[in-house]
């Protein structure tokens, strides 16, 4: 299961690499996001520094959503998918691999997005290791279940994914934002229970993830 | 066994049976249920119908068990198109129980050279794109090839290479399924030929 989940993973990631759908297409749609959500906001500091995580977790659900369509939509790519459950590969593996490439482009674009969001509404970043950890966890959270569901929905309209993902993983992503609104301003106590159901859903949405992704493949 | 694809029958009580060391040439028209019947021994489609039974297996509910004992060539070339054809069999043979040394012993066969390899999947004509999904199926240590229109987009000389390692292999006492057009070619290296009919299968001659 571990070689197929850091060959799957490698692969991935090399494939992102070559592709450059990430930094062409991904960072700029999240950018120009927050840019109009500053707009919307009247570029007004004060507003735009209490709804920064909010924003900052919208904005991250949009990258995820296309990261994960990316990543099950190159396993159709001439049927390679159908190829790998022929030859009985170890769909738990295939599963950790995937979810291990999306979460580290996604750690890497959430980094970028994270100093434009400072920079643009004028938010400084405090408790960094809390915001990164809790981004990690939220971003396993997210992904596992966007992977089982992107599964789940190929073949059928597109609009399905975000329509089904983003009612589930809500719980995830609610926790992850009151984790940032209270790491920014540096309440870290407040995060604690935060952190906790956030820490509770996503290794529930991985454990679950696992256990269901082969017969997802097979479906 | 029958096989419903969305309601369509695709197999209609289909009886069909292969055993060790023997190449089997499955032929017909398109839409005869070809495709569908090497489908089924890889339990990517249920019978409907009747029973699969694949080396003692049913390959739908013990489908891993089966397939680390099946090789299949598809249509579909079943790899990636931004990797080189080199980094797809790593790839496979650090996923899949392919050899990655027998990989590259088939595509130097099938007349691949190193630069093949080392450029991306997209940039190969159909024909070594072809070659190279061929190399990948056979290079797996399986009892079991089901083989989809193998001589598809291939060169003649190509064609000869693959009969010859299909002939091999059966000969070391693996079982081969052919489906194909190729009447003539296949007749040949076939030990018993079925012919597909709206989802039937006659079984036409033994050699």
């Amino acid at each position: 299961m571990v070689r197929t989940a850091i060959a799957m993973a490698k692969k991935d990631l090399r494939l992102e690499w070559r592709a450059r759908v990430l930094i062409n297409q991904v960072l700029p749609f999240v950018f120009v996001v927050i840019i109009l959500f500053a707009f919307g906001f009247d570029a007004k500091v004060e507003i735009l520094g209490q709804v920064t995580p909010g924003l900052f977790w919208v904005t991250s659900f949009f990258g995820l959503e296309l990261a994960i369509a990316r990543s099950v939509g190159i396993e159709g790519e001439n049927q390679a998918q159908v190829g790998l459950v022929m030859m009985g590969v170890n769909p738990r593996g295939m599963f950790l691999g995937k979810v291990f490439a999306v979460v580290v482009e996604m750690l890497a674009l959430e980094a970028v997005l994270s100093v434009g969001i400072a920079v643009l509404f004028n938010t400084p970043l405090h408790e960094v290791p809390l915001l990164a950890l809790s981004a990690l966890i939220a971003d396993i959270g997210v992904t596992t279940v966007g992977i089982v569901l992107a599964g789940v929905t190929e073949g059928l309209s597109g609009s399905l994914l975000p329509l089904l993902l983003f009612p589930v993983v809500s719980p995830v992503l609610l926790s992850a934002t009151k984790v940032w609104q209270y790491g920014l301003s540096g309440s870290l106590a407040k995060a604690v229970p935060w952190s906790e159901l956030l820490v509770g859903f996503s290794l529930i949405y991985l454990v679950l993830g696992i256990l269901v992704y082969g017969v997802v493949l097979e479906g | 066994m029958t096989v419903l694809l969305d309601r369509f029958p695709a197999l209609v009580r289909c009886d069909f049976d292969a055993y060790e060391g023997e190449v089997v040439f499955v032929q017909g028209p398109n839409g005869s249920g070809k495709t569908t019947l090497l489908r089924l021994l890889g339990g990517l489609v249920e019978a409907f119908a009747g029973s699969v039974l694949v080396f003692g297996r049913d390959p739908k509910t013990e489908a891993r068990a089966v397939r680390r004992e099946v090789s299949y060539l598809a249509h579909s070339y079943q790899m990636y198109e931004e990797l080189s054809g080199r980094e797809n069999l790593s790839f496979f043979s650090a996923t899949a129980s392919c050899d990655l040394e027998r990989a590259l012993e088939w595509t130097r066969r099938f007349g691949l050279i190193d630069r093949d390899l080392d450029v991306r999947f997209r940039v190969l004509s159909a024909g070594q794109r072809k070659k190279m999904s061929a190399a990948i199926a056979l290079s797996r240590r399986t009892e079991l090839l089901l083989i989809d229109e193998p001589h598809a987009l291939l060169d003649q000389a190509t064609k000869a290479t693959l009969d010859r390692g299909l002939l091999e292999l059966a000969q070391a006492g693996r079982t081969v399924i052919i489906a194909s057009h190729e009447l003539d070619r296949i007749a040949t290296l076939a030990s018993r030929t079925y012919r597909m009919s709206n989802g039937t299968a006659t079984l036409m001659g033994s050699s």
